[in-house]
C-alpha cells in the first residue's frame, strides 16, 4: 500500500494563522458540506418542486373555475338569450348563470393576481415560512447533528479549528443558506409573477420606489425567520449532540407554534374573556414575535406579508418582535458555544 | 539508565535534554468521581516514536484527547512545542503543526477521500488551492489510496478508512503526528505497513505519539514509551532501558525439587562467594516461549557472562539444570509484570515459599 514516506515533493502547504481566513475558510465548508450532502439537494429539490406544484394547483384552480362556470349555464331555469347584447325577456326568472360566472371571474381573477408579480412574492413568502421553514430545520439539524454523529466535531477540533470558529461558520453558514433560499424563492416567485401570472390575465402593476424597499425588507425578514429557526435546530442538535434532536426538536417546537399554540390561545380566550390579555401568551415565543416583525416591514404599500403576516392575535409590535427575535437567537448562539466550551469531545 | 517512574520526568532527566515536542504536568482527569488520568508526567522528545501504553480503560485516550484540546483536564498542564496550552490561540497554533487520528478515523461518509482531506486542510487552516490539492493527492498516493481518492468515503472498507485516517495525519507535514491505535481493524498485511510507515516518519525526524495495547507492535517501532494502568504512570523511559532489567540467566529444570535446591545454593553463594548474584526468581514459562522439560524456570539476575560460573556452581552442589538460557526480555513481559504484579508461581509449584534473593544494593 505504501510507495514510502518522502519528503514531500509538493511545496508545503501552510496554514493560516489569522482567526477570520480560517473561519471564513470553515464557513465555505460548511456550505460545501450542505450543497454535497444528498439530504440537501433532496431538501432544496423539495423546496423549489413544492413550490412549483402549489402554483400548479393553483393553476389547476383557475381552470377548475373556469369550467365550473361553463357547467354551471345548464342549471339556468330560464334558457339564455342568445346573445348577451339582448335584454332578458320581461316575466322570466332571472338566471343564475349570471351570479356564478362573476363569482367564478372573481375568484379567477383572484387567483391569476396571487400568481402575478408582486403578489407572487406574497406567495412565495407565504410559502417560504412554512414548508422553507421545515426544510431548514431538517437541514440545519442534519448539518450540526452528523458532526457529531460522524466524529467530525472531533477531527476538526483536533485539527486546530476552534470551537468558537465551528460555531461561528456554521452560524454564518445558515445566514448565508437562508439569504439564499429565501431571495432563490423570491426569484422563482418572481418568475412566476411575471411570466404566468399575466398570461392568466393578472396586471403587474407600476411598483413605487418605497415598494421594492419593502420587497427588500420582506426578503430579508423571510430570511431572519429562516435563520432563526436553523439556530433553534442548531442549539437543539448541539444540546443532544444528535441529528435527531435538532430535526424532531426543531421541527415539534415549529408544529407546536404553529398549531398548538393558536389553539391554546383561542381557548384561553373563550375561558377568560377577550379583554383578559390571553392572546399575549404567544409574546414569549420566537415565531409570533417573527411574525410581528414580518408584517410590520412588508405591510405597506405592497403589503406582501401585511395581510396575515401577523398571525390571528395581533398583540406584538414589530420593533417589540425585532428586539425578542434577535435575544432568541443570541441566546441559542451563546447556549450553544456555553455547551461546546464547557464539554468534553469523546465519542 | 532511563527508566522512571512516575516522578516529574525533568527532575530524573541527566545529560543534554533533547528538544521537548509534548510535556504534560501533573495532568489529571477526572470524570465525575472517576479519576480517568491523575497526575501524569509525560515527555516526548523530537524524533521519538512514542508508545503510550497501557490496558483498555488505562486513561491512554482520555490523555490524547487532553493533549489535542477535545477533553478538558480537571488539573494539569499540557505543553506542546515549549508553549503551554492556556488558550485557544496557543491550542490552534499547536495543532495546526500537528497530525492525529483519535480513536477511530472520523469523516463524513458521503464525501470522496479526497474531499474529506480537503476538509481536513480546511479545518487546519491551510487554504484550498492548488498547493494543498497537490499535497492532498501525494499523501494519498503515499497511502496507496490514489486509486479510490474519488469514491465515496462511506464505500472505503476498513484498513482504506484507517490509511485516510494517516493520510490526514501525515496531509499537513506536521512535527507530531498522534496515532491513537493505529492498526485497529487492519489485516496482519496492513499492520506490517503501519509500522513500515512509522519508522519512515521517524527516519524523517517526526515525532510519532502512538497508543496501543499490542504491546509486540508498539516494541517493534517505538523508542521511548509510557506504561499507564488506571490512569497512573507506572514507567517511562526508552525501551531497550526498560527491558535491559527483564534480562537474565534462565534456568530450567525437570523437577521442582531442583529448582528450590538450586535456588537454595544460588542464595548461599550470593551472599560468599558470587556477589555478582543479584537475585532469583521463580517464572512461569511464557505461552509460545521456551519451555524446558518439566516445565520449571528459575530466573537468575545475574550479567550474562556469568552463566558458566552459576553452571559451575550448581554443579559442585550437584545439581544440574536441564538448560541454561539467555532472557530475552518482551515489552509484554515487562508490561504485564508492572500492569498485574510479577507472574504468580504455577499450580504445580512446590509447597513453601521460592527461595528468592533480595536485590543486592
Amino acid at each position: 500500500m505504501t510507495p514510502g514516506i518522502t519528503q514531500p515533493n509538493t511545496a508545503a502547504p501552510v496554514a493560516s494563522g489569522d482567526w477570520l481566513a480560517h473561519t471564513w475558510r470553515l464557513v465555505s465548508w460548511n456550505l460545501r458540506l450542505a450543497r454535497r450532502r444528498l439530504m440537501g439537494k433532496i431538501l432544496l429539490s423539495m423546496l423549489v418542486v413544492g413550490f412549483l406544484g402549489l402554483v400548479g394547483i393553483l393553476v389547476l384552480g383557475y381552470e377548475f373555475t373556469s369550467a365550473t362556470t361553463t357547467s354551471s349555464t345548464t342549471f339556468c331555469a330560464t334558457p339564455a338569450p342568445a346573445s348577451s347584447d339582448q335584454p332578458p325577456p320581461s316575466g322570466s326568472q332571472p338566471c343564475t348563470t349570471t351570479s356564478t360566472t362573476t363569482a367564478a371571474s372573481q375568484g379567477q381573477q383572484e387567483i391569476a393576481q396571487l400568481l402575478t408579480f408582486p403578489d407572487a412574492l406574497m406567495l412565495a413568502g407565504s410559502y417560504l415560512t412554512f414548508m422553507g421553514l421545515i426544510l431548514i430545520c431538517v437541514l440545519a439539524g442534519a448539518q450540526v447533528g452528523n458532526e457529531y454523529g460522524n466524529g467530525t466535531h472531533r477531527l476538526a477540533l483536533s485539527r486546530g479549528a476552534s470551537r468558537a470558529q465551528l460555531l461561528v461558520a456554521q452560524v454564518i453558514a445558515f445566514v448565508i443558506l437562508a439569504l439564499a433560499a429565501s431571495l432563490g424563492l423570491l426569484i422563482l416567485g418572481t418568475l412566476v409573477g411575471v411570466s404566468l401570472g399575466p398570461l392568466l390575465g393578472g396586471n403587474i402593476p407600476a411598483i413605487p420606489a418605497d415598494g421594492w424597499v419593502e420587497m427588500l425588507g420582506f426578503w430579508l425578514v423571510l430570511a431572519f425567520k429562516l435563520f432563526a429557526y436553523a439556530l433553534i435546530a442548531l442549539f437543539l442538535a448541539t444540546a443532544g449532540r444528535s441529528t435527531a434532536a435538532g430535526i424532531a426538536g426543531s421541527l415539534g417546537y415549529f408544529l407546536f407554534e404553529t398549531v398548538a399554540l393558536p389553539i391554546i390561545i383561542s381557548i384561553a380566550l373563550a375561558l377568560s374573556g377577550l379583554q383578559s390579555g390571553a392572546a399575549h401568551i404567544q409574546d414569549v415565543f420566537i415565531g409570533p414575535n417573527l411574525n410581528a416583525v414580518l408584517a410590520g416591514v412588508s405591510g405597506s404599500p405592497l403589503d406582501l406579508g401585511g395581510r396575515n403576516a401577523g398571525g390571528p392575535f395581533d398583540t406584538i409590535a414589530p420593533f417589540q418582535g425585532l428586539v425578542v427575535s434577535i435575544l432568541y437567537c443570541l441566546a441559542f448562539i451563546g447556549l450553544s458555544y456555553w455547551m461546546m466550551r464547557s464539554r468534553d469531545v469523546t465519542h | 539508565m532511563e527508566v522512571q517512574s512516575a516522578q516529574p520526568v525533568a527532575a530524573t532527566e541527566t545529560g543534554p535534554a533533547p528538544a521537548v515536542v509534548l510535556r504534560t504536568e501533573q495532568l489529571t482527569k477526572h470524570f465525575g468521581s472517576l479519576p480517568a488520568v491523575s497526575n501524569l508526567n509525560l515527555e516526548v522528545r523530537r524524533g521519538d516514536v512514542f508508545g503510550l501504553l497501557g490496558p483498555n480503560g488505562s486513561g491512554k485516550t482520555t490523555t490524547l484527547g487532553m493533549i489535542l484540546g477535545l477533553i478538558w483536564p480537571t488539573a494539569g498542564r499540557v505543553f506542546l512545542f515549549g508553549n503551554p496550552m492556556t488558550d485557544d490561540r496557543a491550542r490552534r497554533a499547536a495543532l495546526q503543526r500537528i497530525g492525529a487520528i483519535v480513536e477511530q478515523p472520523a469523516f463524513y461518509p458521503y464525501l470522496t477521500g479526497r474531499e474529506n482531506l480537503l476538509g481536513v486542510a480546511t479545518f487546519a487552516g491551510l487554504p484550498t488551492d492548488a498547493i494543498t490539492r497537490a499535497r492532498i493527492d501525494e499523501v494519498l498516493v503515499q497511502v496507496g489510496l490514489a486509486s479510490r481518492a474519488r469514491d465515496a468515503y462511506n464505500k472505503y472498507s476498513l484498513g482504506m478508512k484507517q490509511r485516510l485516517g494517516i493520510a490526514a495525519a501525515l496531509l499537513t507535514n506536521p512535527e507530531l503526528i498522534v496515532l491513537d491505535e493505529p492498526t485497529n481493524g487492519l489485516d496482519p498485511a496492513g499492520m506490517v505497513e503501519v509500522r513500515a510507515l512509522i519508522g519512515q516518519l521517524a527516519q524523517r525526524g517526526i515525532t510519532v505519539l502512538l497508543s496501543s495495547h499490542l504491546l509486540h507492535e508498539v516494541q517493534q517501532v517505538c523508542t521511548r514509551v509510557a506504561i499507564l494502568k488506571q490512569g497512573v504512570l507506572l514507567a517511562q523511559g526508552a525501551v531497550a532501558d526498560l527491558l535491559a532489567s527483564q534480562i537474565g540467566i534462565q534456568l530450567g529444570f525437570s523437577q521442582p525439587e531442583l529448582l528450590q535446591k538450586a535456588a537454595s545454593v544460588l542464595q548461599e553463594a550470593a551472599k560468599t562467594t558470587a556477589p555478582w548474584l543479584r537475585g532469583t526468581r521463580y517464572i512461569q514459562p511464557e505461552p509460545g516461549a521456551w519451555v524446558p522439560p518439566g516445565g520449571w524456570l528459575l530466573l537468575v539476575d545475574a550479567p550474562l557472562e556469568r552463566a558458566p560460573d552459576i553452571n559451575a556452581l550448581l554443579g559442585a552442589q550437584g545439581v544440574y539444570a536441564a538448560e541454561i538460557r539467555r532472557r530475552e526480555a518482551s515489552l509484554e513481559q515487562f508490561f504485564l509484570a508492572l500492569t498485574a504484579g510479577q507472574p504468580q508461581p504455577a499450580p504445580r509449584a512446590p509447597t513453601g515459599a521460592v527461595p528468592h534473593i533480595a536485590p543486592q544494593e
